[in-house]
């Protein structure tokens, strides 16, 4: 089929009745839980996943996915209007965002945002639509070495290329995969660490891990710093239009911010959150006037936003064509896949077409639903924001406990979600990323099957590994990374000194 | 003296234990080698690995100074509490009751007292978990029961 055919199936898929209305739904609770500080897309991703159990996979995908990037849309509307990001990835838009709302000029900023975060969208789309099959095509020749070192130099990069301290990513990857050993090994049939509990026989359950983890630990962390704000600017449709001299100046940072984002967004690892940052400093480093930043600039908040919005649909490229998530988000889409019984890897376009294009169809839908829930709607989301947290985080923790008892009907893993909070709880305390861990969760299965399988190609040798080329590389690469992150360690200079 | 990061000294003891955890406990399954991998070799494996990562994290502790994190006692068992409470309470009593008292004991992690606007808050996010899990998803979940 030709990419023509592809669109047109994609389209037919995703406009059916039941793919609209539930591509709506998650836009529309993405925009809401994003808009609302302290629930950042993954939080919002986690929450709403049991929702999607009962949907076959596309429907549940398509809802899934907008929650995510309804949430980095919805995101913005807090940066600016209350200098609180809504998500980690809106966190540089306050820079410029919220001088802009202090100046009566709210409107415009989050017009811009939103017509910005359309843009980097649908340049991410174009990306996805036109990468995706070359990259599964390629990586349908390799054979399970390769995957294996593909897996694991992604596995390394998502935990050592972005944290402050490579090492503490490594170890929490290195938790995620011991939690994927819990239950039953499927070769020899022996249920590990079950701790005397029949259902840990069957494995730790994804939905509780990713709930607990980053539901529950995240309303702990936010409640002591998000009970007071309020909102004072009025946005009316008519103060939202921007001057034509600032249509002018965020031409360029909007392609360049859609440009950064798109590659950092398609990278294991690095994804939303550096690309809004690299955006925001290459505009001040070009701008003539680098002083008018952090001042209101308009080319401030453009930049990020497209680039966040962009690498938020590149990040589905390697998930979806490699089976690799390269963030925690990306990991609980994989999970909702799995759950459905539908393999990831290159298979899943040709094989699953309907899935991959259907997607792929609903981002522009969901994405020109956005333009309208974030513009003629603006109001709405300006109200909501005036919620105080004390009404918000007791109905979000009911609605974890209700949504994870739901999957399996058990209480037990309520009990899941008390525990990984608190693990969770206790982890981000003391100063660990979460991400890696769900990522190492996913994959860890995936790992060894392919590592077993490369060793029945190699007859046992270990060498095979490093010998076949590709793999090889990756090999080397991840050698790279690590050699890279030990250095980094020890090179470390005292953060703070204490007197 | 003072130069030890005391928060990234316990994450690297939280580290080797969790290693340590997986590492003795793979030991009671059966190793196998490299090349057929018996049950015990991954845990063993990835509990070593974490180990040695644990021990370098504890190193890097001491090179800078750092104080313990401080956690709000009270929000953070409210918080926990109320899960506790809706697993102990939803087979029992059904989703409305169990649901209503947790958002009850959710509210306490505040030490602001709202009594009015608790119970208004508790009878909505009860009516409405039923409302969109069991009238509109259609889930199998009693609203009320007495089960003890």
């Amino acid at each position: 089929m030709g990419l023509y055919d592809n669109i047109i199936l994609g389209f037919s898929t995703a406009i059916s009745p039941v793919n609209l209305l539930y591509c709506f739904i998650g836009v529309f609770f993405g925009t809401l839980l994003g808009a609302l500080p302290g629930i950042g897309s993954l939080a919002a991703v986690s929450i709403l996943l049991p929702l999607t159990f009962s949907l076959d996979p596309t429907t549940a995908l398509v809802m899934l996915a907008g929650v995510y990037y309804g949430a980095e849309y919805g995101g913005s509307t807090s940066s600016i209007l209350l200098n609180l990001p809504g998500t980690p990835s809106n966190a540089i838009t306050c820079l410029d965002g919220y001088p802009m709302a202090q100046q009566g000029r709210a409107g415009v900023a989050l017009f811009t945002t939103t017509i910005a975060s359309f843009f980097g969208g649908s340049v991410g789309i174009i990306a996805l639509y036109t990468i995706s099959p070359l990259l599964a095509d390629a990586a349908i020749a390799m054979g399970p070495a390769d995957y294996f070192s593909l897996m694991v130099a992604g596995l390394v990069a998502a935990a050592a290329v972005t944290q402050e301290e490579p090492l503490k990513g490594l170890a929490m990857v290195v938790f995620g995969l011991a939690l994927g050993t819990v239950g039953t090994d499927i070769d020899s049939g022996v249920a590990r660490f079950h701790w005397d509990m029949l259902e840990l026989r069957d494995g730790i359950s994804f939905i509780a891990l990713a709930m607990g983890l980053f539901g529950v630990s995240e309303v702990i962390l936010s409640l002591s710093t998000m009970d007071q704000r309020n909102v004072k600017q009025r946005v009316t449709l008519r103060g939202m239009l921007p001057t034509r001299d600032e249509w002018r100046r965020s031409v360029k940072p909007a392609l360049r911010g859609a440009g950064i984002g798109g590659v950092f967004g398609a990278l294991p690892g690095t994804g939303p959150t550096i690309g809004t940052f690299i955006g925001y400093t290459l505009e001040q480093r070009l701008h003539k006037d680098p002083s008018i930043f952090g001042k209101g600039a308009i080319e401030g908040i453009v930049s990020p936003e497209t680039a966040n919005n962009a690498a938020v649909q590149t990040a589905f490229i390697p998930t979806l064509t490699l089976g690799v998530p390269g963030s925690a988000t990306m990991a609980i889409m994989l999970g909702a896949l799995m759950m459905n019984g539908v393999a990831p890897g290159p298979n899943l376009i040709n094989s699953n077409p309907e899935i991959f294009w259907g997607l792929a169809a609903s981002f522009w839908i969901g994405n020109v639903f956005l333009l309208i829930l974030n513009i003629p709607l603006i109001g709405i989301w300006v109200r909501l924001l005036q919620i105080p947290y004390h009404l918000l985080y007791p109905a979000i923790l009911i609605l974890i406990c209700v949504g994870t008892y739901t999957i399996r009907s058990n209480v037990f893993d309520i009990f899941l979600v008390l525990t990984f909070g608190m693990i969770g709880f206790v982890l981000r305390k003391l100063r660990f990323q979460l991400a890696p861990v769900l990522i190492g969760f996913i994959l860890g299965p995936m790992i060894e099957e392919n590592f077993k399988r490369a060793m029945i190609f190699g007859r046992g040798d270990f060498t095979y590994l490093v010998k076949q080329p590709v793999s090889g590389v990756f090999l080397a690469l991840t050698a790279l990374l690590i050699g890279w992150a030990i250095y980094k360690t020890v090179r470390r200079r005292p953060r703070r000194s204490e007197a | 003296m003072n130069r030890l990061d005391r928060t990234d000294l316990l994450a690297g003891l939280f580290v080797i234990a969790m290693g340590l955890y997986f590492a003795i406990g793979g030991l009671e399954y059966r190793m196998g080698t490299v090349v057929r991998m018996g049950p015990g070799f991954v845990p063993v494996s990835l509990g070593v690995l974490a180990v040695i990562l644990g021990a370098g994290i504890c190193l890097a502790a001491f090179r800078r100074a750092g104080a313990l994190p401080e956690i709000d006692l009270r929000q953070t068992l409210f918080v926990l509490g109320t899960i506790v409470v809706f697993a102990l309470l939803l087979e029992r009593l059904g989703l409305i009751p169990a649901a209503f008292l947790s958002v009850l004991t959710a509210s306490a992690a505040l030490p602001v007292t709202r009594p009015v606007s608790n119970l208004v808050l508790a009878v909505c996010v009860a009516v409405g978990t039923w409302a969109v899990f069991v009238l509109i998803l259609g889930l199998p979940i009693p609203a009320f029961r007495f089960a003890f």
